[in-house]
């Protein structure tokens, strides 16, 4: 009886854990800017993370995608989604502020309202 | 015949086995579910209102009125980010941090559009947003051209 709970049990913490694992975002690892006056996360909103990485290129869901491309993505974002559309964007700190503008504008243009920047907390000095 | 002693370290090793087992499945019980990524956050940001007011504020001749909105104009200069706030240079985010917060004091919340020139990068522009924000401003805005 006693190996056959050892088991039982390891399978139920296995399979807890990965399932928690599996739920965690895969992201770009990037140098994101940093912030001292962040809101808490919530956890029940799901915005579409859009990266911009180290080569200034704009990534949704591990694809390149090109700034004529984005309107289209946020037109289907909207259909999805309606009013809770809500984008993410993951940038690189060092990108110029001309690589992440057209996000901005797009997102803007397509009536998606609700965007957020990642970041990072000021460490402390 | 047993010793005592004897005895006593019997069972001591008969009892090291299951616990190393369950040591060992608390190892891996916190080594998977702590992360070892430092945590994100979000910044609300920027877009909040429609994109017709938002995408005009760039021309520089638009007379603006005291309070009506504050723009921030960021740019580089000789390789040095540059804060240029109501037509004059702001030393650094730290002035620009007092004097919005002197400015909310008088009880006025203008929008704040942070217009970052197209080399300006983020961590910079962040800083900057996040100095308005920290100063109490409810509306900080980015600004982007209406066309590219």
């Amino acid at each position: 009886m006693t190996p056959m709970i050892d088991v039982v049990f390891l399978l139920i913490i296995f399979f807890l854990v990965s399932s928690h694992l599996a739920r965690q975002e895969n992201h770009l690892p990037l140098d994101l800017p940093v912030a001292s006056s962040f809101d808490p996360v919530n956890p029940e909103k799901a915005p579409l993370t859009i990266s911009v990485d180290t080569k200034a290129q704009i990534l949704i869901a591990g694809n390149v995608v090109a700034d004529s491309g984005l309107s289209l993505i946020f037109a289907d974002l909207l259909d999805r989604t309606g009013e809770d559309a809500a984008i993410r964007i993951r940038c690189e700190g060092n990108v110029q502020y001309r690589f992440v503008e057209p996000i901005l504008r797009e997102a803007a243009l397509s009536g998606v309202t609700d965007a957020a920047i990642a970041v990072r907390e000021e460490p402390a000095l | 015949m047993k010793t005592p002693f004897a005895d006593r370290r019997d069972r001591m090793e008969l009892s090291m086995t299951p616990m190393i087992d369950v040591v060992f499945l608390l190892l891996v019980f916190f080594v998977w579910t702590s992360s070892f990524e430092i945590p994100e956050f979000d910044l609300p940001s920027a877009i909040a209102q429609p994109p017709d007011g938002r995408s005009e504020i760039q021309s520089e001749a638009e007379s603006v009125e005291p309070f009506d909105e504050i723009v921030v104009r960021l740019m580089i200069r000789d390789a040095t980010p540059m804060i240029e706030f109501n037509g004059e240079f702001v030393a650094d985010v730290r002035v620009l941090k007092s004097t919005l917060q002197a400015i909310i004091a008088i009880g006025v919340q203008p929008p704040v559009i942070i217009d970052p020139d197209d080399e300006v990068t983020m961590n910079f522009a962040v800083k900057v947003y996040d100095a308005a924000r920290a100063a109490g401003a409810d509306r900080v805005l980015f600004a982007a051209d209406s066309v590219p």
